[in-house]
């Protein structure tokens, strides 16, 4: 062999060789993707390290309120003014501030009523509700007083979570390690030693990241170390059994990906809750939810609690939280193919609902329900662009109950305006007709879509308008629903200036003995006046502000300012509601139709839970 | 090398910087105008920024490339890995899966073998 030839044949050796180690490396990895991982086995790994290779996604999920559900108290997460701000409650002032090394820092009562500063070492939530933890030895209490997103204002949790005055001061203030842990961040584990009663929790994430519905990433991100095999998988239609992708799971295991925190649940069984408490959530993104807990309903019996006011007494959730019960119950889900990540997404949705940009609006509806939205007038029956052909008015209407706000129910249903009288719960119609009676209702789509009239209640109650009705006699979840429907966005009516009518009455409900009905009362006011002609409501901007925790006389005085100024108002530009709504010719309260129903008011307590 | 080379890698060289100066333009136009083409794709943007400098690195190498001496062994070489380095960034940020760059990313360890190859002969030889 000459020089040349051996040359020729080292630089063709050079490729062959190479060619080789791409085609046994592909026959290796090929093999390796079809062997089915156990999540199980693998650790976690941290959303830190899901960035180099889906900086979309990370940026899509870093923008959500999941990864801020919970996180170290430092100065990007603390929301709250703690520049020596103060809050006045129940003859308790407390003053928020922080300590010479910038520790947050809460001065308030502790348990034994003495006063006590708490620094601050946690956050959890970052959306409506800002919460704080203080660390006590081995654990984290979560305080009673929180930060409103919103309103940029503090508030005592009573008013949160739906108690009524005088519920005392630490009520809410939880042990971390046993109960928020377990939801707000990945793989919870309190590591609870029976023996000592100490804590030592632990978890893979703060907050909720890419590992809670993705599975531990560990064996993922080293796997995919190999370029060869990110290719293989980008350019082979390969699926990568070292991650999980909801996207692929069976409807079922779908929906518990979500259910496993946005549907409380009990251990199964009951008694394994030791083993949650020492050894953490045996749960697994991918995993069959029932094998460890199960949803709680309407029939679940929980000692001390009655967990059935959790829910309308047709079974429906009142709360949020449920939201997995809620979908489970629709025929959407059961009878379809509709799971949450139909409308909702962790990457790409906006923040704050999570719902993806295609899916908003009544455009969720139609891709499944194309008929409908052909000519979706001629199904609702209302005109085509107002609010009554809004599938999520009618379909999922707001009655559930969630820390300062009303929500849209998961459970879809077809409206049934009988649902008012035979389960005691609020009915779409009438949270938009907030005039009408649910008898009018139910004649009205009767006679609209042909279906029989159910037979309508007696007892004069019934005569007011249902909404009215559920206001001033309803419990406090109906109270909260009804109040809400006063100054929501969707209405009977067109004209911002007619909904004043409902004025006295949210002044009425701005007296509730729950702050939390308070707030939302307070809440549909200043919405009713925003939407309103300036010349009409003039004057009302300048009156003064009400605190709905502030002291029974302080809040009476703005109420009898607000009071005052209704009385003043020229009132002619206001249609009146009509003989349902028990106003007098002058939009006056008839107290003789609104005291007997509100002595129905039932103040049943109802535990959240959270 | 012969007039005939020389010629060539003038030619290939000026061609390649008129192609890496106007990609230039193109991408600071891009850029400027906040287009969604760049703005919204980090590894795009990466990947043609590196085409566009080594496109231009490599046409002033080529520029000067035929003033070295015995420079003909060489020379198909240079022009290979100079085509298709830049070739295989502007590939691979064209349209690629998440996180990593297009299939055509592979052209441009091609094109670095070729020059490193240069290399090696220009340093031996």
């Amino acid at each position: 062999m000459t020089r040349s030839h051996a040359r020729i044949a080292a630089l063709a050796a050079i490729p062959l060789l190479a060619l080789a180690w791409l085609a046994t490396s592909v026959v290796r990895i090929r093999r390796e993707l079809s062997v089915p991982v156990s999540l199980h086995d693998v650790a976690y790994a941290g959303s830190r390290s899901c960035i180099g290779c889906h900086p979309v996604h990370y940026r899509t999920w870093h923008a959500t309120f999941h990864r801020t559900m919970t996180q170290e108290a430092t100065e990007g997460a603390v929301l709250g003014d703690f520049d020596n701000a103060t809050l006045d409650y129940e003859g308790v002032r407390s003053r928020f501030l922080r300590d010479a090394d910038g520790t947050y820092a809460i001065e308030t009562i502790g348990t034994d009523g003495a006063p006590q500063h708490f620094a601050i070492a946690r956050t959890v939530g970052s959306r409506r509700v800002q919460q704080y933890l203080t660390k006590t030895g081995d654990h984290y209490v979560r305080l009673p007083l929180a930060w409103n997103v919103d309103e940029k204002r503090w508030f005592h949790l009573n008013a949160g979570f739906l108690d009524p005055d005088g519920t005392p001061f630490h009520q809410h203030s939880a042990l971390w390690d046993a109960n928020c842990i377990f939801c707000h961040n990945v793989k919870a584990n309190p590591s609870f030693d029976r023996d000592t009663r100490r804590f030592d929790s632990k978890v893979a994430e703060l907050g909720v990241a890419c590992e809670a519905c993705h599975g531990p990433g560990a064996r993922h991100v080293e796997a995919n170390g190999s370029p060869l095999r990110r290719y293989l998988l980008h350019y082979g239609g390969r699926r990568d059994p070292t991650i999980l992708s909801p996207l692929e799971l069976p409807k079922e295991r779908q929906v518990q990906l979500c259910g496993h925190c946005h549907g409380q649940r009990l251990p199964n069984p009951r008694t394994r809750i030791a083993e949650f408490m020492k050894s953490g959530d045996p749960y697994t993104a991918g995993d069959d939810l029932g094998r460890y807990t199960t949803p709680i309903d309407i029939n679940t019996k929980i000692p001390g609690i009655d967990a059935s006011l959790r829910f309308w007494k047709d079974g429906t959730p009142r709360l949020t939280a449920y939201e997995y019960q809620g979908l489970r119950m629709s025929a959407d889900y059961q009878k379809g193919s509709l799971t949450c990540i139909s409308c909702h997404t962790a990457h790409g949705g906006d923040p704050r609902g999570m719902i993806a940009p295609a899916m908003r609006g009544s455009a969720a509806c139609v891709r499944c329900h194309e008929a409908i939205g052909r000519n979706i007038g001629a199904h609702t029956r209302h005109a085509p662009n107002g609010s009554g052909s809004d599938c999520y008015a009618c379909h999922m209407p707001k009655i559930v109950y969630g820390l300062l706000d009303v929500h849209p129910t998961h459970r879809i249903q077809r409206p049934d305006p009988s649902r008012a009288w035979r389960h005691e719960m609020p009915e779409a119609c009438t949270l938009c007709h907030t005039n009408r009676t649910a008898g009018w209702a139910a004649r009205s789509m009767s006679s609209r879509f042909g279906t029989p009239l159910p037979v309508l209640p007696n007892g004069t109650e019934f005569n007011v308008a249902e909404n009215v009705r559920q206001l001033l006699s309803g419990d406090v979840v109906q109270r909260s629903v009804a109040v809400m429907a006063l100054g929501g966005d969707s209405s009977y009516d067109d004209n911002a200036n007619d909904r004043l009518w409902a004025v006295p009455l949210l002044l009425i409900t701005m007296d509730d003995n729950y702050a939390s009905v308070r707030h939302f009362a307070y809440r549909a006011l200043r919405a009713l006046i925003a939407r309103a002609d300036p010349s009409v409501v003039a004057g009302a901007l300048s009156l003064p502000r009400f605190d709905p925790q502030a002291p029974p006389e302080a809040r009476r005085e703005v109420i009898a300012a607000w009071d005052a100024w209704w009385r003043a108002l020229d009132k002619h530009r206001i249609a009146h509601p009509g003989d349902a709504v028990p106003l007098d010719a002058a939009f006056q309260p008839r107290r003789d139709l609104i005291e007997p129903l509100r002595a129905k008011q039932n103040d049943r307590m109802i535990a959240i839970g959270e | 090398m012969n007039d005939n080379a020389r010629g060539t890698h003038v030619r290939f060289g000026w061609t390649l910087l008129t192609i890496a100066v106007l990609a230039g333009a193109l991408l600071e136009s891009l850029l400027g105008w906040r287009s969604s083409l760049l703005g919204d794709d980090e590894l795009r943007h990466r990947l043609w920024s590196l085409a566009h400098f080594h496109a231009a690195f490599l046409a002033l190498l080529n520029l000067i490339y035929p003033s070295a001496p015995k420079s003909t062994k060489t020379s198909r070489s240079l022009i290979a890995g100079s085509v298709l380095l830049p070739l295989g960034f502007f590939l691979g940020g064209l349209a690629h899966p998440e996180g990593d760059p297009g299939l055509g990313i592979w052209l441009a360890p091609l094109g670095a073998a070729f020059l490193a190859w240069t290399g090696v002969r220009r340093a031996i030889e």
